[in-house]
């Protein structure tokens, strides 16, 4: 049986060296891996005020406690560094092969620092740590990259973290890509990757994985597979993956972002519908790493245009958010984005901006390269694509994103930019779900729903709310007295699935709560955890982030949304007229996290409760910009 | 006489064979008498595929939604509420992320 290992693997690239440490067993109990883990040991090892694409910033990868054991949907791993989009902290999650095979190598964290003279890229085969000259990569895509490496180490029995163009050219909405499709591509992580001219982490782990008592643990497995089985949720996510939330949110609750968030609500949509997908597209399903969902597609949208995916998020950047309803030119794009190695969130929305920007007389079409720059046009989405990637032409103003381009463009241009802290915002309007809004503002990773995925408050009974958090209106979707109470309590919650490498889709299920996590975790673990352990480490997570951001020099100011969702009310559908009352949102939420309200900085007396006492050194310096 | 919008989703339009239909209503209905006539016009499939249940937050929680004019309706307010002319009700399966 294999034996539970986790190291810290730390590689120096502009030597070489690596050495491995192991994980102490303080650590895992406060943080225990994947996102936790990581946020702890960026507090810990990026110096303050270090330049995001700068040799002092580390770059992360972390495979939660769970990933890669026997758990279901355990997939899950963590990238994580100072981002160069938001300036605070930067991480982005992904699914797929990679986290599992680090697990397999007995590695649970790399920390990779310093800068390399040349492009080279990291094979770890199990304790053999080697840096390979990347050259002749550099500059291709993901698949050509993929299949070059494969083909130099003579084997398809590895598993390959790439950048492509986007992030050696430093696009902070670059992605970083395994799988060939899955991405951690949120925060500019594969810009960070870029800078230090480090094309690939390529892993072959043979080590297999631990489990403490396996009667115990595959009769509980078996359990979770019954229970998921006949639940419709499960049944339809396994057809239809994330795009059939596409009917929910446009036609039910009207806040899918069309034109840049200027109409979140279209009547007529089937042409982007997950039925036209399957019908059309998909040829057979997907799944991660020891998943009983599989609610990827391999697809095509035409002879060079084989490809997994189409999530929800791409769907809806790449497309009505630039005005397009057309799946074949959405799917396009999105091999297009996984190809390039680019965020299809960060990169829809920057074209949709600059598409507003053009309508309102902004930006020429001369300015653009001679692009037709009207909504929806397929092949001008094609072709800012690619020179967001190479930055060429208009694309280098736009591989910084909206905010920033906005910067550039001038005046009126700021406004358009619908950003949090730098980040792009997803493709669900807030102002028809207010606890998301509240979500995007305060997420310490910039706009980001994932962080809360506040579903309850259009998902719970009344009833339920009032016993959670202290009032039915938080399960009313308009309201706003609750979200604060809400957002919080679904941020300790969530986080423990990025911390265990869990997947979204699974701990939807009673497997959110620490109770139910507490009987899984001793099934692959020798550690134990109560189920208050637990949400103490959920809230720990949290308050160590938001600790980061504060020394890094963001503010309470910081923790807003764009002018378009504060003051214009949505126009047409189910959300019709709805804008978003943050204000009396956000003093409930510092209220319920024990943060001060004028500030939004955390209180020592919190932090003392949390055992975050040598990170609460700087406390008295924060919060001033 | 007045008239109701009605919006299905996902199962439930396969089965109604429609995205969407006019209901005409000779008062202010229940949700629930609303579901009755739909089951009544649509078959036996369309109330299981209403009444099919799903796990949320740990608790047994419907799978399909009621939103009345873009608010969600609790199972404990189905009776009680009455849909006038002119209401757009959908039901929206529980599917949830991003």
């Amino acid at each position: 049986m294999a034996r539970f290992e986790r190291n810290i693997l730390y590689i120096d690239l502009p030597s070489g060296d690596s050495s491995t440490e192991e994980l102490s067993p303080s650590l895992i109990t406060r943080f225990l891996g994947g996102r936790g883990l990581n946020s702890k040991l960026l507090f810990d090892h990026c110096p303050a005020g270090a330049d995001p694409l700068g040799p002092d910033n580390p770059l992360i990868i972390g495979a939660g406690l769970l990933t890669g054991t026997a758990v279901p949907a355990s997939s899950r791993f963590t990238v994580s560094a100072k981002s160069p989009l938001t300036g605070g902290l930067g991480d982005a999650n992904s699914g797929g092969f990679f986290g599992p095979e680090m697990r397999f190598a007995g590695i649970q964290h790399l920390v990779i620092r310093g800068q390399a003279e040349r492009p080279v890229y990291l094979l770890i085969e199990d304790e053999q740590v080697t840096l390979r000259d990347a050259g002749s990569l550099w500059g291709q895509t993901v698949r050509e990259s993929d299949t070059a490496i494969k083909r130099e180490l003579g084997t398809d029995e590895v598993q390959i973290l790439l950048i492509g163009p986007a992030g050696e050219n430093l696009s902070p909405i670059a992605g970083v890509i395994n799988n060939l499709s899955r991405a951690a591509a949120r925060g500019g992580v594969a810009a960070v990757m870029g800078s230090k001219k480090l094309k690939a982490i390529v892993i072959r782990g043979t080590k297999g994985s631990f489990v403490s008592d396996k009667d115990k643990a595959f009769s509980l497995f078996k359990e979770i597979r019954e229970s998921l089985a006949p639940d419709p949720w499960f049944q339809m996510f396994s057809k239809t993956g994330t795009p059939g939330l596409m009917e929910n949110y446009n036609n039910g609750l009207g806040v899918m972002p069309i034109r840049n968030f200027q109409e979140s609500y279209r009547k007529e949509s089937s042409s982007i519908s997950s039925k036209e997908f399957l019908r059309l597209f998909s040829k057979k399903r997907k799944g991660c790493y020891h998943c009983p969902i599989q609610c990827s597609h391999f697809y095509s949208a035409g002879a060079d245009w084989n490809e997994e995916g189409i999530e929800y998020e791409s769907l809806g950047a790449l497309g009505p958010r630039c005005g397009s309803f057309d799946l074949a030119v959405i799917l396009k794009a999105n091999a297009v984005c996984n190809r390039l190695g680019l965020d299809t969130i960060g990169a829809g929305d920057a074209i949709g901006f600059l598409m507003e920007c053009h309508q309102r007389g902004l930006v020429s079409r001369q300015d653009a390269d001679g692009l037709d720059l009207s909504w929806g046009n397929g092949e001008t989405i094609l072709a800012l694509l690619h020179k967001i990637a190479y930055r060429e032409g208009i694309g280098d103003l736009l591989a910084e994103g909206s905010y920033k381009a906005s910067k550039k463009i001038g005046p009126g241009a700021e406004k358009l930019a619908m950003h949090v802290k730098g980040q792009a915002i997803i493709a669900t309007d807030p102002r028809g779900l207010k606890a998301w809004g509240l979500g995007y503002a305060v997420s310490s990773r910039g706009a980001c729903h994932l962080r809360a995925l506040p579903v309850a408050e259009y998902s719970a009974s009344p009833e339920v709310a009032k016993k959670l958090w202290g009032t039915e209106s938080a399960a009313d979707r308009f309201a706003v007295q609750g979200k604060g109470r809400l957002v919080k309590w679904c941020e300790d919650l969530r986080v423990l699935s990025d911390a265990l490498g869990l997947c979204r889709f699974f701990t939807r299920t009673t497997f959110l709560f620490p109770e139910q996590l507490a009987r899984l975790i001793p099934c692959v673990s020798p550690i134990e955890f109560t189920p208050d352990q637990l949400s103490r480490i959920g809230e720990r997570i949290n308050n160590i982030e938001r600790l980061f951001n504060l020394r890094e020099g963001l503010t309470r100011s910081d923790d807003t949304l764009p002018e378009r969702f504060l003051s214009e009310p949505i126009p047409e559908g189910p959300s019709r007229g709805q804008t978003v009352d943050l204000e009396s949102m956000l003093n409930e939420y510092y209220e319920a996290r024990g943060w001060d309200t004028e500030t939004g900085i955390p209180s020592p007396q919190k932090l003392r409760e949390l055992g975050l006492v040598e990170e609460m050194s700087g406390l008295k310096q924060y919060g001033k910009g | 006489m007045g008239k109701v919008s009605l919006l299905y989703s996902h199962r439930l339009k396969e089965i109604a064979g429609k995205a969407e239909e006019v209901l005409d209503i000779t008062a202010p209905s229940s949700v629930t008498s609303i579901i009755e006539r739909l089951v009544e016009q649509h078959g036996p499939s369309f109330g299981r595929e209403l009444n099919l249940r799903s796990s949320e937050l740990g608790q047994d929680s419907p799978f399909y939604l009621v939103f009345v004019d873009g608010q969600k309706i609790p199972e404990s307010k189905k009776d009680a509420l009455l849909i006038r002319d002119g209401s757009n009700v959908s039901f929206l399966p529980l599917i949830s992320g991003g």
